[in-house]
């Protein structure tokens, strides 16, 4: 073994040892299941052959129409290429925040500054014409900052500077982010954490960038019980004037203290389960802050839309492109495996009618044990046109991420590479 | 990328209490050693924890038996990848906390050779945590549970050559972190 190898090895096992048996925490054993009537079995074995039956047929459609999952490197021709953003920025799990060429995928540029510890994401907004904003953690410093930067022609980084007014507390987590075209405005989610703990509930605020001025938008709703809702960002984005800004929010209605409605199609609380409701608001941060009822209601998730994980409005406000999940729901517990539906369309949707207006496009996304959808995990970006599309999915056994080209995926990264993106923005 | 799911058999109707005790038994004997392989891979021993009786509870309420092949490869398979979703969910929730400091004190003689040892795995460490997810886990399987190649593979559910490539990028980074030749 070399040095390095030895230094480990003993590194390692100093670690190791540093968690003596004898304190660890006893393992808790769930209560057996109660055997199923007997009577449930044909039913659910006839019910099996019913969906079994829908998804052959689901996954000849997708495969027929060229949707299914990617087989390889798929011809894009070169004026396609060309019409995408050259470059697109991504936050990563290993806390990196990079910029990379759209069409190899290389790292182009990398910035100073990082997710927060422990492996934070950061996070990346592009406001067209090569200007970006990212959160992130500066040298030597504790609390996250909002930066702009500027990509240029050839994928380098340039006047990375904070944005005023873009400071946040030791406390505050950004969540997400997203820049208004042109970039005089930015909307910000973030979580707080207490003691540690995340408070499990976000809270935006949208920075005017030129003065640093702020407004402060809540989800703010009672759930049931008279309880506080628990309210997560799933995805913000603005309309082509930089007006107006489409949030979609997720509540939790029934929460208890442990409830994260970001995370789960099933929201849990003392109460049991409940399903969560998701809702797309649009608002004028212009007006001032406060909660975003205030706003005009888009689109409410219900028996067509019945899991909204991502929503983004269309530059003139009337169209949502959502990612919506559909389907059986793998899993049976709240907070165990697979309790998402496992059907991902990317749709749009025209508001406030809810009228669907296609499908761009469509993906089973297998057996999984995820229990998150928040946009860590599921996250859909579009370009400032909103003509053209970026998708990760980072759950189940077929992770993927790739930009959308006439209803195909056209991979963005190495899928077996080394690293997580969590956010991008082109 | 991309394990994040807990790659655990599908559900069946009522686990036999056969593969229930199965669990049971597997999980007594090595509690500790999944414990310590999550706290390497997350730098928190809570979280650690949190990670391994989540595992657990799943593999109870499942066909456990159904698995075949190597059950063991399978729960630590299950562990990272658990290991890699808390991250995603720390990240996604707020990213509270810092990593803990995982050494002991050590006793390596004299008080200085201890403040020395402590202070260089203290860096090793400290190397370690910031290396990519994957390229952690591979030094972590093979430095610290001392599998081959190819059972890291296996655990990782990547190709034995992907393991060998990157235990030396890692290794290479390691090295160049603590100022020495791989």
């Amino acid at each position: 073994m070399t040095r390095t190898e030895d230094r480990l090895a003993d590194a390692l096992g100093a670690a190791a040892a540093a968690v003596p048996e004898e304190t660890l925490r006893p393992l808790v054993a769930p209560p057996p299941p109660r055997p199923r009537p007997v009577w449930l079995a044909p039913a659910a074995a006839a019910a099996s052959v019913v969906v079994l039956a829908g998804l052959v047929t689901a996954a000849v459609a997708v495969a027929g129409s060229g949707a299914g999952k990617p087989a390889g490197p798929l011809p894009v021709p070169a004026a396609a290429l060309a019409a995408v953003p050259t470059y697109y920025a991504e936050a990563d799990l290993d806390q990196r925040i990079t910029v990379r060429s759209t069409a190899t995928s290389k790292v182009t540029a990398t910035l100073p500054i990082r997710g927060p510890l422990p492996a934070g994401l950061g996070a990346v907004a592009a406001a067209g014409h090569g200007l970006f904003f990212a959160a992130g953690v500066a040298p030597h410093s504790q609390t996250e900052q909002l930066y702009r930067f500027r990509v240029t022609a050839a994928g380098k980084v340039t006047g990375l500077t904070p944005v005023p007014g873009g400071r946040l507390s030791a406390r505050q987590r950004v969540d997400g982010l997203a820049a208004a075209p042109g970039g005089a405005s930015v909307a910000l989610s973030y979580s707080t954490v207490w003691h540690g703990n995340p408070s499990g509930t976000d809270r935006l605020i949208v920075i005017d960038t030129n003065t640093g001025a702020r407004t402060v938008w809540r989800g703010g709703t009672r759930g049931e019980n008279g309880r506080n809702a628990v309210f997560g960002v799933a995805s913000m984005s603005w309309t082509g004037d930089g007006q107006r800004l489409a949030v979609l929010g997720q509540r939790c209605p029934g929460s208890g203290p442990h409830a994260y409605a970001e995370t789960n199609i099933f929201c849990q609380g003392r109460g049991g389960q409940a399903h969560r409701v998701a809702e797309v608001w649009l608002i004028r941060p212009a007006g001032g802050g406060g909660l975003l009822s205030r706003g005009q209601l888009l689109l409410r998730q219900s028996d067509r839309y019945p899991y909204l994980a991502q929503a983004l409005i269309s530059p003139d406000g009337r169209v949502l492109t959502a990612m919506v999940l559909t389907g059986p729901v793998v899993g049976q517990n709240p907070g165990g495996d697979g309790i998402i539906p496992d059907n991902m369309t990317i749709r749009q949707i025209a508001v406030p009618s809810g009228r669907p207006l296609g499908v761009l496009y469509r993906r089973h996304l297998g057996s999984t044990f995820e229990t998150g959808a928040s946009p860590d995990f599921l996250g859909l970006t579009g370009d400032s046109t909103r003509q053209h599309w970026i998708v990760i999915a980072e759950l189940g056994h077929d992770p993927f991420n790739g930009w959308l080209y006439r209803g195909r995926l056209v991979p963005l990264i190495n899928v077996t590479g080394l690293n997580d993106p969590g956010f991008e923005a082109w | 990328m991309k394990d994040m799911s807990y790659p655990l058999p599908a559900a069946g109707p009522v686990p036999a209490a056969s593969s229930r005790h199965a669990v049971t038994l597997l999980f007594r004997e090595r509690h500790a050693e999944l414990v310590r392989l999550a706290v390497l891979l997350l730098g928190s021993r809570p979280a650690a924890e949190d990670v391994v009786q989540d595992v657990f509870t799943r593999l109870c309420t499942r066909d456990y038996l159904a698995v075949g092949g190597n059950p063991l490869a399978y729960v630590r398979t299950a562990v990272v990848n658990g290991c890699r979703s808390a991250l995603r969910r720390t990240s996604a929730a707020g990213r509270a906390g810092e990593r803990q400091n995982l050494l002991a004190p050590v006793a390596a003689g004299s008080a200085e050779d201890e403040v020395l040892l402590a202070e260089d795995r203290r860096q090793v460490i400290a190397a370690l945590q910031a290396l990519p997810a994957r390229r952690r886990e591979v030094l972590v399987l093979r430095y610290w549970l001392g599998l081959t190649d190819t059972e890291i593979a296996e655990v990782l559910g990547i190709s034995r050559a992907t393991v060998s490539s990157t235990a030396a990028r890692a290794l290479a980074v390691l090295a160049r972190h603590l100022g020495e030749d791989a």
